[in-house]
């Protein structure tokens, strides 16, 4: 069993139909704690040390956002410039053994056609996501398959419904990647 | 003749001390309690009134009015509007079926038409005293049992005034002698004399200065006085209020008060109306005012002296002597007209939408005859309309219906309500005046309240904004805010701003001791509440952090934290920089504070804690500073220094420079 921490940055969360159904759907599942960044730093002024603590409390770290400009909203590219720049430079030495997993889930309004080779940006999500991948590994972290809801703007309440659960699921491989206990397994209808 | 007055007073307020605290003890309500309390030092008991009873009572019937206009100035213009139809409609109907089936009796039992019908018409009346003291006591009278009950009663007020004029055409002639000889003792039973007790609710037409002229006139005269209170207290009375209210003096603002009431109810007087009726009316009017819940405030303890004693003038007035006399017929009567009003009042508030408790609520409350009918019955004596042995008994038999109603309002809390609540399986909602709670109540409206104020209007939020300075007020109106004059760390005045309903209490008053007070005894009456206070300091803010305030803020923290930016800017600082040092200035002294509010110490030590943390954190801020940090792979620049802060804690303490304090 891997405890999950969510660092969710979403600047304007009360307009989010999908951010808000994802974060539904992980009420009461244990092990999991939600971090939300902006809520937590209105003024943009991270708590460094906090972050450090909640790091090394966490074994798999999930960075949850809207995909803002081929990137992350600003606070949490803030985020990483202060927290992830003391926690590379303190834990340099030991970083392999820090063993700590690290993965995306991110929405997109585009569909994911738009991220076809032939597609409108003509890039991959992978290749848009290749930064964050470098980042996770240079400051010790395992990089593992993201999640993505892509063509947000398109889904339909059913459609939320299932990427809810779809998270869910997603979250649960986290907490238990060796097999859920039973309970957990069964999907919800 | 001063000892008199003064002796009086002992006893009357004895026994209201005595009584009341007692009937509220077994759960009787302070309305039976000061019945109970005059009835033990009436004549019948203790007799220690002197005889005097119906000049206090005449006198306290005053009450009734300072009452009316207290319930004018919690009733909108436009509720009142809204409500027309309901007061003529449901009113209406109530007095002229509950007149009917009384008048109808009274012809049964041998009358003739004629004073059937006076007795019909008096006793179709109820006592708005009783009804609104009690249902405000009990906290029933914004339900829609208790507004429909309002409604009846306001029908009946204005409706005293057609029945005060159709009465003396109700004249039997061969009474008159039979009048003159049951004159009131003393001063040889003038008219005019017997009269001046009908100067409560100023229906006394012989007194008034139109009495003499023709019937066109004294309506044009009415109208011109009605219009005169409407259209002074709307335009003229506001600048007079500011103006007193500038005199920042408490006993001024009272006396101006009551001289207003007092004022429009000799006008009223004058012209012929009811003295409730007007005043009520520029209670409406002045409903909608800025100095409303201030006005509330001082008139609310005239009122309830004045409505006591009024209530221990009913109870020591109830004659025995004739009630024993007569049992039989005084009882029948009484049951005959509580069952009558109940019959139709059930009728009638069923026709109106009223059901379950709501009902039983409206039915119960409205079942006695009013003070009214004491007024009503000597005026009907003096008109030869009515005996004086009938309106004698009649006369108890209001009384006693007055002292039963209290008991039957018990019954309803004790038997019925529970009962028809758990029948009634979808219970509506007691409907709140919602126009009136909002959820911030601001309390405090000086430059730093401002602030608070502009930004919460200029996010949609309704906020109630109280304050005692007039000139912020005016200012504040004219933008469009809802400003209430009142000194806002007055419990009571919070109270009438519906704390009890509001979600967060921001205090911004500028007297830090009372601002403590305040917060102290809103956290301990309305615990749900959040309290945002302000804190003049740092002992102030943790002496606010122990009354209970959810969220305090330090008044000068962010304005010096603006200005110490600018000032390491001018300095050389980057602007980033610049603003950075300061955020983790503030956080650092923030912590401490929160630190040092919960540690248990006194005064001294927290001054002299305080200035340790703010030397602690100065020095960890140089260290900061001098923190250098190494490049590495990412080539960052070095964001910011937050590495220490977690080790501010563990500190130690440090010695170096004594007496030196930075800016809090």
């Amino acid at each position: 069993m891997q405890s999950v921490l969510i660092l969710f940055a979403h600047p304007i969360f009360e307009r989010s139909q999908s951010h808000r159904r994802l974060l539904q759907a992980l009420s009461g599942l244990e092990h999991v704690h939600l971090h939300d960044l902006y809520q937590a730093y209105p003024d943009f002024y991270i708590d460094v040390a906090h972050e450090h603590e909640l790091l090394a409390q966490h074994d798999h770290i999930v960075m949850q956002f809207p995909l803002y400009w081929f990137s992350t909203p600003s606070l949490l590219k803030e985020w990483q410039d202060l927290v992830l720049h003391r926690w590379a430079e303190a834990n340099r030495p030991s970083l392999n053994v820090a063993n700590k997993t690290f993965s995306l889930a991110t929405t997109t309004g585009d569909p994911a056609s738009s991220y076809e080779p032939k597609g409108e940006f003509a890039a991959s999500l992978d290749a848009i996501f290749l930064p964050l991948r470098l980042t996770a590994r240079y400051a010790g972290f395992r990089w593992q398959p993201p999640f993505v809801l892509t063509g947000v703007n398109q889904l339909d309440d059913t459609g939320l419904e299932l990427a809810g659960e779809a998270y869910r699921d997603y979250l649960l491989e986290k907490v238990y990647p060796h097999g859920r206990p039973h309970g957990h397994d069964a999907p919800r209808s | 003749m001063e000892n008199d007055l003064l002796l009086a007073a002992f006893v009357y307020l004895s026994i209201a001390v005595l009584a009341v605290p007692l009937a509220n003890r077994f759960g009787l309500g302070s309305v039976l309690g000061y019945l109970i309390a005059g009835i033990v030092i009436g004549p019948f008991a203790l007799n220690l009134t002197g005889g005097g009873h119906s000049d206090v009572l005449h006198f306290a019937e005053f009450g009734v009015v300072l009452m009316l206009f207290l319930i004018g100035l919690e009733l909108q213009p436009q509720v009142l509007w809204k409500l027309r139809k309901k007061i003529v409609g449901l009113g209406g109907l109530q007095v002229l079926l509950t007149s009917l089936f009384i008048a109808g009796l009274a012809i049964l039992l041998g009358l003739t038409w004629r004073p059937a019908l006076a007795i019909g018409l008096i006793l179709a009346l109820s006592s708005t005293a009783i009804v609104m003291q009690s249902l405000q006591e009990k906290g029933w009278s914004r339900g829609p049992g208790g507004r429909s009950a309002f409604t009846v009663l306001l029908f009946q007020d204005i409706a005293v005034i057609p029945i005060l004029a159709i009465l003396p055409l109700l004249a039997i002639p061969e009474t008159i002698p039979q009048v003159i000889a049951h004159g009131a003792p003393g001063d040889g039973e003038s008219h005019t004399t017997s009269v001046e007790h009908g100067v409560e609710h100023g229906a006394e037409v012989a007194t008034s200065l139109v009495a003499h002229l023709p019937l066109w006139a004294q309506g044009l005269a009415a109208l011109v006085a009605v219009v005169a209170v409407v259209v002074g207290s709307r335009y003229l009375l506001r600048p007079v209020f500011r103006l007193i209210a500038s005199v920042q003096s408490r006993e001024l603002f009272t006396a101006f008060a009551l001289f207003l009431v007092v004022a429009i109810s000799l006008l009223m007087r004058e012209i012929g109306l009811s003295m409730a009726l007007g005043t009520f009316l520029a209670g409406v009017v002045l409903a909608d005012s800025e100095y409303r819940h201030e006005l509330e405030n001082n008139i609310q303890p005239f009122k309830g002296l004045l409505l006591g004693l009024f209530f221990i003038a009913v109870g020591s007035s109830i004659d025995f002597e004739l009630i024993l006399g007569s049992l039989q017929t005084v009882l029948g009567l009484t049951v005959a007209l509580l069952v009558i009003k109940l019959l139709v009042l059930v009728v009638v508030g069923y026709a109106f939408d009223l059901r379950g408790s709501q009902l039983a609520l409206f039915t119960l409350a409205l079942a006695q005859g009013g003070e009214f009918a004491f007024v009503l019955f000597s005026f009907a004596t003096q008109n030869q309309v009515l005996s004086f042995e009938i309106a004698g008994i009649l006369t108890a038999v209001v009384a006693l219906t007055m002292l039963v109603t209290p008991l039957l309002l018990i019954v309803y809390e004790l038997a019925l309500l529970p009962l028809l609540d758990r029948l009634q399986s979808e219970r509506e909602e007691d409907t709140i005046d919602d126009d009136e709670e909002n959820r911030v109540i601001l309390a405090g409206y000086g430059a730093f309240g401002t602030l608070i104020g502009r930004l919460l209007v200029a996010n949609r939020i309704p906020t109630t904004i109280l304050d005692y300075n007039p000139d912020q007020i005016d200012r504040m109106r004219r933008f469009g805010f809802k400003v209430y004059y009142g000194d806002a760390t007055r419990m009571e005045l919070l109270e009438l701003a519906g704390i009890a309903k509001a979600e967060l209490l921001v205090v911004a008053i500028g007297d830090s001791d009372a601002a403590t007070r305040l917060i102290e005894e809103v956290a301990h009456r309305h615990p749900h509440v959040t309290i945002i206070a302000r804190a003049a300091d740092r002992v102030h803010y943790r002496e606010l952090s122990r009354a209970g305030a959810h969220i305090i803020v330090r008044q000068y923290l962010q304005s010096a934290m603006f200005m110490g930016q600018s000032i390491l800017q001018e300095l050389g600082f980057r602007a980033f920089t610049a603003r950075r040092r300061v955020q983790a200035f503030a956080r650092h002294d923030i912590r401490m504070l929160d630190q040092l509010a919960i540690e248990d110490m006194d005064e001294k030590s927290v001054v002299t804690m305080a200035r340790k943390a703010s030397e602690q954190i100065e020095r960890a801020l140089h260290q900061d500073q001098a923190y250098h940090n190494p490049a590495h792979a990412l080539e960052l620049d070095d964001p910011d220094d937050e590495e220490q802060h977690a080790d501010l804690a563990n500190m130690p303490d440090p010695s170096a420079a004594p007496g030196r304090t930075t800016v809090s």
